[in-house]
């Protein structure tokens, strides 16, 4: 019986583990052979990738596609990460690659609304609000989520990166190859528009 | 400070990245132009929607589909592994400059090339010889023609 509990404890502490790896020892172990490494890495980051790409596509079928390319250029290319940069920074790098490849392959298609409640539900995390406020709060996202498509695409990706990607001015410089003073000045100027539009929709 | 520098610097002074100094020149800015306080207002307002905006997941077989792929890559990589350890592609380079390399060595080494040789040869002693004659025949000539002065003599 305690062995049993000892074994359990063990496996526990290493799924417990995996937690605790930062993104970078999670990829140089999958460089060795750990798939679960590389589990733990899609996990951590197929969703994160996905709003990145979204942005670029308003198309949910499309931007999946392109985020199984990243992870799978990821499966196959892992030896080409080098410990220099952040994981985060490199694997965003591919993603907005493969997304601008798609762009130049296809046209950038226009659906439904992704905000609607067709298939895909914005996942609210049910904290104490007053239901005026969640509908409130509802109906600023998804307008902010439209008036993000209504700015010009270089501020967009920049904001994106910056305000729901939460990533640093440097790793938004190299991910779009961009200065550090071209990406500051496109964040502000992104973000003034959007409260432009935020101001207009309220009143 | 005018307008154009405060609207630059909007998003510096809500992430608090700017120093001593700049900071009081933007605050300075805004006290006494507090009509543009509510432009920085609804741009911190726009900043904490986006951050507290939750993000989509992906769809419920994307992992699934992964995976297929994944599988899919590992046979692709079985079918393909090569012949007798070489990518099919180098094997095509191997086999073609062995091939070069026998035709070469088969057009050096066939018989009529060899005979051409043993043939020049043959050509070159030739000539040796009639040289040979030649100077032979000579030399009997000039034998004659003392032998005939000698007789000559006699007479």
């Amino acid at each position: 019986m305690r062995q049993n509990l000892q074994i359990l404890s063990t496996e526990s502490s290493k799924v417990n583990d995996k937690f605790k790896f930062s993104d970078e020892k999670l990829i140089l172990r999958f460089q060795e052979g750990d798939i679960n490494a590389y589990n733990e890495l899609v996990k951590r980051y197929k969703d994160r990738l996905f709003n990145f790409v979204l942005r670029y596509f308003n198309n949910a079928e499309q931007a999946e596609d392109v985020v199984q390319d990243t992870l799978i250029k990821l499966y196959t290319h892992a030896s080409y990460y080098k410990n220099i940069a952040k994981f985060s920074t490199w694997i965003f790098t591919i993603a907005k690659n493969n997304a601008l490849t798609e762009l130049r392959k296809n046209k950038r298609k226009k659906t439904d609304s992704l905000w609607t409640e067709d298939g895909k539900v914005i996942d609210i995390n049910s904290k104490e609000e007053s239901l005026e406020s969640k509908v409130q709060n509802e109906i600023a996202i998804d307008q902010l989520n439209k008036f993000l498509d209504e700015i010009p695409e270089n501020f967009r990706m920049a904001v994106v990166l910056r305000d729901f990607q939460e990533l640093s001015y440097e790793e938004i410089s190299t991910i779009l190859e961009i200065p550090i003073g071209t990406i500051k000045s496109r964040i502000n100027r992104g973000r003034i528009q959007l409260a432009q539009k935020m101001k207009h929709f309220k009143e | 400070m005018d307008y154009n520098k405060f609207e630059d610097r909007i998003s510096d002074w809500i992430e608090n990245s700017m120093d001593i100094k700049e900071r009081k020149e933007f605050e300075q800015f805004l006290t006494e132009n507090p009509e543009y306080q509510k432009k920085v207002d609804s741009v911190r307002k726009t900043i904490n929607i986006m951050k507290t905006t939750p993000s989509l997941k992906t769809s419920e077989d994307f992992d699934k589909k992964l995976q297929d792929r994944i599988n899919a890559l590992s046979e692709n990589k079985k079918t393909s592994s090569g012949i007798m350890g070489f990518s099919r592609q180098n094997f095509v380079y191997l086999t073609l400059s062995v091939l070069c390399i026998f035709m070469l060595s088969a057009y050096l080494l066939q018989p009529s090339q060899s005979n051409y040789f043993i043939a020049d040869e043959d050509t070159s002693s030739k000539e040796a010889l009639s040289n040979e004659d030649e100077t032979e025949i000579k030399d009997v000539e000039l034998l004659n023609d003392v032998n005939g002065s000698f007789v000559s003599d006699k007479d």
